[in-house]
């Protein structure tokens, strides 16, 4: 089943400036794209058209087959949940559970069901334990996490995380990282991942480049992250696995040019033993 | 010049049930000329140790030594404001302190709380503006018609133009993609390579390979190592402990060397290292 | 702010705690409206003495509330003084150099200083038994009949709610920015006026700038998560009326109903 279906989208924030310039793709159900590009190129935006948040211009978008208008605004956003960048500027409830609890209250859920939910996903992200803290009390790692499970809370098809480890640090970033992993296990979710990240995008499924409003390439990592001059031209970086591997092949050594890094070690080691 | 701490301690909320000792007895030389990394955990006391560098903060007992300036619990805030100057602090995300109705005024602002008359003051200001990679005909436009990345350098040249000869960073390239943080840290290259002392406080172990040559290492309020940068990247179960990670690069160079390689941990570019192991190889 | 008491939220377990925050807060509106009833000192003192009772049932100590009071004291001195001397009915009690001091003038001056500390004492007993968030759902469900005539209880109480949670936020971006304005030369504790006022510039522009963002982000998170103020919402946060709830009404009534038969009779 098709997750969302973009078609010939067209969208500006003024007159005659265009900011997504046509552009169409669609993801499948379970899968995990990443939006790749640099700042300005668009990504954020088209998380923000695809939640309804901002309105098109022109074109077709469905999620999870429902066409997005006004009147179904309220039914898509039912299936698809949006992990912002700002730790604190979602975070809504005066303690974790509030903040949980926050979406329950908009999707009506009965009073006597919430407290069983939002202990189970509290325990979900880790964040049982802190059930009545305040958000000042929690680091950026923390309240992404309890982002995540009041997003989680309301059994959304469709996760988006709209470059939501960029102002976190190392360990909050590991974290979260590992909570999406972990999501992507465990559920069926269909996970769009908007990052300039170069090194998470090597795990995706799916990466679709994005430069200037437009999609540059659409395809699986190994192609898409394997063009060093392109990548370069955008602004990114190639990964690192790849510029080692590739420049060992450049002065003739018989590897793979590859993106894997642990694939690279084992290859680069069996070489080794067989001098 | 010189940089010294000797034994700073700095305590939060002294005297109430909230006192907190973010620095427990700190002893510290920094080099001058250097581009000194500045890393540890969230909470281990780096941001509290660079507010002493500009006398944000006074220590609560112990003395910051920077050149001429002495800085003890109990000096007055007069005779340190010219150490604002000498000292430039660039906070996280500074694109939030911005607030004037032009770039060039914002830009002005520092140096004439500091007495520097207008007209040279708005010289420099365009000056500081090229600097950081922004054309003079930005100058009068107002600073939030800018993006984020553009607004960060703004607020970078509105420090650089008070000429300081320490520099200060606090995380400048935190939420920039690679191109923008790239052009970032070239920027302060240069500096450096003018005689500007740099600190740089940062969770980016890649930027530190590159870019610095020393490192002071902090851990729940103290000082737990500082040298070069190779000195430091040698011990990488050491800093593994403190969830300090290692840029990729070397941790790379050490897992080959677990399985038979003898590569040099000291190597700081790819190219550097596409070649050992080619050398390894053939 | 750290000093401040009046407002602050006590978290004690006391008879007052367990109670419905409607209950305190129609329970207070009667027994404010029971001071301005002249039923002379003797008034007062019941009204007084009920304070006393609702203190102990608070487990508040009486030397915090002095200390909540105490703020106060300077505006009341200066206020009484200024009455004492302004105020001429009744018959002359005795001279001050040219000054004549009448005797209702006393007497008034002594009521009003009495029914500040009294207005004062009461609130300070509600909103140290009562979180700030249980207030303002207190408040939503007392003003929510007033909705059908187009009053936004709701929004007011979410507004409400979410600035409580977004004032150590603001506080902390407030010394962020303090000191980043510092690191350029600014001094905001010396200074000629000038420099104070652009002291205060430099912190009040970012911080509406960085406010007025943050509230369209934040805005941006309840519409993704299906909030919509006029659409049905189950509540997570139940009010539960008890009969103590209801204990505490009833008195609050009897003592405005004493306070109105006592100023109709006249009482000292």
């Amino acid at each position: 089943m098709k997750s969302i279906e973009v078609k010939n989208l067209c969208f500006e924030y003024e007159e005659n400036i265009p900011v997504i310039k046509n552009i169409s793709f669609d993801i499948e159900q379970g899968e995990y794209v990443v939006i790749l590009g640099h700042n300005g190129s668009g990504k954020s935006t088209i998380a923000k058209l695809l939640i309804g948040l901002l309105e098109k211009k022109s074109g077709e978008i469905m999620v999870h087959q429902i066409p997005l208008t006004q009147e179904t605004l309220y039914d898509v956003r039912s299936h698809i949940g949006i992990v912002f960048q700002n730790p604190d500027n979602q975070f809504i409830g005066s303690t974790v559970r509030d903040d949980i609890a926050f979406g329950l209250e908009n999707k009506c859920v009965p009073t006597e069901q919430m407290d069983t939910i939002i202990d189970k996903y509290a325990k979900e992200v880790d964040m049982y334990a802190f059930l009545d803290h305040e958000p000042s009390k929690l680091s950026g790692g923390q309240k992404q996490r309890v982002a995540i499970a009041g997003i989680l809370a309301m059994q959304p098809d469709i996760l988006i995380l709209d470059e939501s480890t960029s102002m976190l640090d190392p360990k909050g970033r590991n974290e979260i990282n590992h909570l999406v992993y972990k999501i992507r296990k465990e559920k069926q979710m269909t996970v769009i991942s908007i990052t300039h990240d170069i090194e998470e995008a090597v795990k995706a499924d799916r990466i679709i480049l994005l430069n200037q409003g437009e999609i540059v390439q659409d395809g699986k990592p190994e192609v898409v992250l394997s063009d060093i001059m392109m990548l370069e031209k955008l602004g990114l970086n190639a990964p690192f696995a790849y510029l080692v591997s590739n420049g060992l092949k450049k002065s003739g050594i018989p590897v793979n040019a590859q993106i894997d890094e642990e694939k690279l070690v084992k290859e680069l080691c069996q070489l080794h033993l067989k001098k | 010049m010189s940089i010294t701490f000797e034994k700073v301690e700095h305590v939060y909320s002294e005297g109430t049930p909230f006192s907190y000792l973010a620095l427990k007895g700190v002893d510290l030389s920094i080099i001058k000329g250097s581009m000194t990394a500045i890393i540890g955990h969230t909470g281990s006391g780096k941001s509290t140790l660079i507010q002493h560098l500009n006398a944000l903060l006074l220590p609560t007992s112990g003395k910051v030594t920077i050149d001429e300036y002495v800085i003890t619990k109990d000096e007055k805030p007069q005779t340190l404001k010219p150490l604002r100057k000498k000292t430039g602090l660039v906070f996280q995300f500074p694109e939030y302190q911005l607030f004037e109705e032009s770039i060039e005024k914002d830009i002005i602002f520092g140096p004439i709380n500091f007495g520097i008359p207008e007209e040279v003051a708005k010289q420099k200001a365009a000056e500081a503006l090229e600097a950081v990679g922004l054309d003079k005909k930005y100058l009068e436009k107002s600073p939030f018609d800018l993006s984020g990345g553009q607004k960060r350098r703004v607020a970078i040249a509105g420090i650089l133009v008070m000429e300081p000869e320490i520099l200060v960073l606090d995380e400048p390239t935190a939420g920039l993609d690679p191109q923008g943080a790239k052009e970032m840290m070239e920027l302060f290259k240069k500096l450096h390579e003018k005689g500007t002392t740099i600190l740089l406080v940062t969770h980016d172990m890649n930027q530190v390979l590159t870019y610095c040559d020393h490192a002071i290492v902090m851990s729940d309020g103290q000082v737990v190592k500082n040298g070069t940068v190779q000195e430091i990247f040698a011990d990488p179960e050491y800093l593994s402990k403190l969830s300090i990670e290692l840029p990729m690069i070397t941790s790379f160079i050490y897992r080959l060397n677990q399985n038979g390689f003898h590569l040099d941990p000291s190597m700081t570019t790819i190219d550097q290292l596409i070649e050992a192991i080619g050398g390894e190889l053939k | 702010m750290k000093n401040m008491t009046l407002g602050r939220y006590l978290p004690y377990d006391s008879v007052m705690h367990r109670m419905d925050p409607r209950a305190k807060i129609m329970g207070l509106l009667l027994v404010l409206i029971s001071v301005f009833f002249d039923a002379g000192f003797s008034g007062y003192f019941l009204i007084a003495l009920f304070c006393y009772i609702a203190l102990k049932l608070s487990k508040i100590s009486l030397s915090y509330l002095i200390k909540s009071i105490k703020p106060m004291l300077f505006m009341m001195c200066f206020l009484a003084i200024i009455n004492i001397f302004v105020m001429r009915t009744g018959e002359v009690l005795f001279m001050i150099g040219s000054f004549a001091i009448y005797t209702k003038a006393i007497t008034q001056t002594a009521y009003i200083v009495i029914r500040l500390i009294l207005i004062v004492a009461m609130t300070t007993v509600v909103t140290a038994t009562t979180k700030p968030l249980d207030l303002t759902l207190g408040i939503e469900h007392l003003l929510s009949p007033f909705k059908r005539i187009g009053f936004p209880a709701h929004e007011v109480a979410m507004m409400i709610s979410i600035a409580l949670r977004f004032i150590p936020t603001l506080l902390e971006e407030t010394e962020r920015i303090m000191k980043a304005q510092a690191s350029r030369g600014v001094d905001f504790k010396e200074g000629k006026l000038m420099e104070k006022i652009s002291a205060i510039i430099s912190l009040i522009v970012p911080l509406f700038i960085s406010a007025f963002s943050r509230a369209e982000e934040l805005a941006n998170a309840m519409e993704a998560r299906c909030y919509h103020p006029d659409a049905k919402r189950t509540r997570y946060k139940q009010l539960h009326w008890k009969i103590h709830d209801t204990l505490l009404i009833g008195s609050c009534l009897v003592l405005m109903v004493s306070l109105i038969a006592m100023s109709v009779i006249g009482t000292w």
